[in-house]
């Protein structure tokens, strides 16, 4: 079988598309390229490999986007993301560009205003080149559910990206886009990248701005980046946290500079970092076991001590999960009504009829799904078995993570069961897909950063390492996840992609 | 099991037509989905409080002062059907037949 994969010994010997942003950052300023050709040579790029279906829309600098001319003029240039392209994922509102969140509902949506964090990656002078493909509504594991068909994975086209930030983890993976957003509901960006290769984060909780996103689960939803490597996960941080008073959530903690925190970060020397015995067991593939514990091992070798740590409710987090989220989608998703915004079915006779056929040809089968079950959870009846016992057994979940945090500074785990899946192969039945999030899901639901970074390949296939932290602790989840690519290289193989 | 009528009932709150093959589909995807839900019931959660807000439950609150908008032809640009100036919906008070 021939090599699928490459594999690069530094980031000098690198294609400039496979480049971490650190490296594109000194190119432009001491002169070796110049904005215009790093963009022209990624959109040149992304419309090669439109066959992997990672972008819905792709903005031209001189567009209609409303793009920056990258903050990149003479003087600026000192901005990290400055003149860099990145791309978004299609649930974040751009002004003036088809924002459709991977639904037929939405599929002629244009926002007439900018995501907050938009506005911060335009001031940091970042280029804007594409909305990437989703799961409807961000509902999924797979991009199987968009309405404008899925996403491929680089590695293996035959096999699923992962989801439901399918199309922003192909884009940082292909060499599509340097830095891409997506949001996190269970594990909608930390999965992906995990399937993909790439390093992907959700933060905690509050610290990034909501305003702008695409509502699926507002107790759990937060955007988070895509990156080649941890120390480009912390500029991307640092451009987009933040307290909003345009969102009610958003923390006011003053957000840490973390580029240069997590740059001369000192070592992991005397951390605690904590294993759950069960994150190994059954149901878990035995190649993305090995690849995760030789992590662990490496973590000792560089000085951290592996504690055992328990997190017994932790098998309770798909059933809760599964009932706040659709519970709070189906309320969300009530806005989606043929009046304000999108699509309008074609015919009907009275106005409930308008509503019911709207939201029955907008909404792909997926979501209709997940609007059933949180409306059927929230009913007269079944709230206090249903819902009430969820939120209720999420405040178990939150304090089995605070009493672990107590004996180690980090928890290891996986990001995945099993590397990336066929297409097809678990559409038919949705609780064997909602297990592929079992992993991810309980940071969503107790608030908490997270990171999955590659940790190896099963297979061929990669394979996420997932390191997760106690609330606004990014600097030392970062630090930890720098000193292990400064110590190994697997963020430095990439898919096979022309 | 939740029953097609069940599914009927409660995609009729949730405002979403189903064919009845979607009815059917539903019917034994969610009962399955439920059935494994209820593994919760063997948790105690006596004098448990729920989590109503993800990390934070203060108001947030602020001046009330008046800030820019982006003007009422804006907002209903994107909308299916307007006569410019407003939403256009079909009848909402019906007449008797």
């Amino acid at each position: 079988m021939s090599e699928k994969f490459l594999k690069y010994s530094s980031v000098k010997e690198m294609p400039l598309h496979y480049k971490p942003a650190h490296e594109i950052r000194r190119m432009i300023d001491s002169g070796e390229i110049s904005p215009p050709e790093i963009s022209a040579h990624i959109i040149g790029r992304a419309k090669k490999n439109a066959g992997l279906n990672a972008f819905l829309a792709l903005i031209e600098p001189e567009g209609t986007g409303g793009n920056s001319d990258g903050g990149a003029a003479a003087g600026e240039s000192k901005k990290f993301w400055a003149g860099v392209p990145v791309a978004l994922k299609d649930n974040i509102a751009v002004k003036g560009v088809k924002t459709t969140a991977g639904s037929k509902i939405l599929e002629n949506h244009i926002p007439i205003y900018d995501a907050t964090v938009v506005k911060k990656l335009r001031e940091a002078g970042a280029l804007i080149v594409g909305k990437t493909n989703m799961d409807e509504f961000a509902m999924g594991s797979s991009t199987e559910n968009s309405a404008f068909g899925p996403s491929k994975n680089p590695w293996d086209i035959t096999r699923v990206p992962g989801g439901s930030s399918g199309g922003s983890a192909v884009a940082v993976a292909s060499g599509t886009a340097y830095m891409a957003l997506g949001s996190d509901t269970g594990g909608s960006i930390r999965q992906p990248a995990a399937l993909c290769g790439v390093c992907g984060m959700k933060p905690t909780y509050g610290s990034v701005s909501r305003y702008g996103l695409i509502a699926f689960a507002s107790s759990l939803d937060q955007i988070g980046p895509f990156t080649r490597d941890a120390l480009d996960m912390a500029a991307a941080l640092d451009a987009i946290c933040g307290h909003d008073p345009k969102d009610s959530t958003s923390s006011d903690r003053p957000a840490a500079s973390l580029f240069e925190a997590v740059k001369n970060g000192s070592g992991v020397k005397g951390l605690k970092i904590g294993i759950v015995e069960e994150h190994f067991g059954e149901g878990v593939d035995s190649g993305v076991c090995e690849r995760v514990r030789a992590a662990a091992a490496e973590f000792e070798k560089m000085g951290a001590t592996i504690v055992s740590v328990k997190l017994p409710h932790a098998k309770y987090a798909i059933p809760v999960y599964y009932l706040i989220a659709t519970a709070e989608a189906s309320s969300n998703l009530a806005r989606f009504d043929g009046v304000k915004y999108g699509f309008r079915a074609p015919e009907f006779k009275n106005l409930k009829e308008m509503y019911m056929k709207t939201r029955d040809q907008g909404f792909g089968a997926e979501v209709k799904r997940r609007i059933i079950l949180g409306t059927y959870a929230l009913s007269s009846g079944y709230y206090d078995a249903y819902y009430k016992t969820a939120q209720k057994a999420r405040t178990r979940i939150k304090e089995d993570y605070q009493a672990a945090f107590g004996q180690a500074d980090l928890i290891l785990s996986p990001v995945t069961p099993a590397t990336a899946f066929k297409f097809g192969e678990k559409t038919a039945d949705p609780l064997a897909m909602y297990m592929s999030d079992i992993f991810t899901i309980s940071a969503n639901l107790a608030s908490i950063p997270a990171i999955s970074i590659p940790c190896g390949l099963s297979g061929g296939m990669p394979v996420g390492l997932q390191l997760s932290a106690n609330y606004f602790q990014e600097k030392l989840l970062l630090q930890a996840a720098h000193e292990f690519q400064k110590h190994t290289d697997h963020h430095l193989y990439f898919a096979a992609v022309e | 099991m939740i029953s097609k009528e069940e599914i009927t009932r409660i995609a009729n709150l949730a405002m979403v037509e189903l064919t009845e093959t979607e009815k059917s589909e539903y019917s034994v995807q969610i009962s399955s989905l439920l059935d494994y839900f209820r593994q919760m019931q063997e948790l105690d959660l006596a004098g448990v409080e729920p989590t109503n807000h993800a990390l934070v439950a203060d108001n947030v609150l602020r001046k009330d002062e008046a800030a820019a908008s982006p003007g009422q032809s804006a907002v209903i640009a994107g909308a299916p059907d307007t006569d410019g100036k407003s939403y256009c919906v079909p009848a909402i008070i019906e007449t008797e037949e």
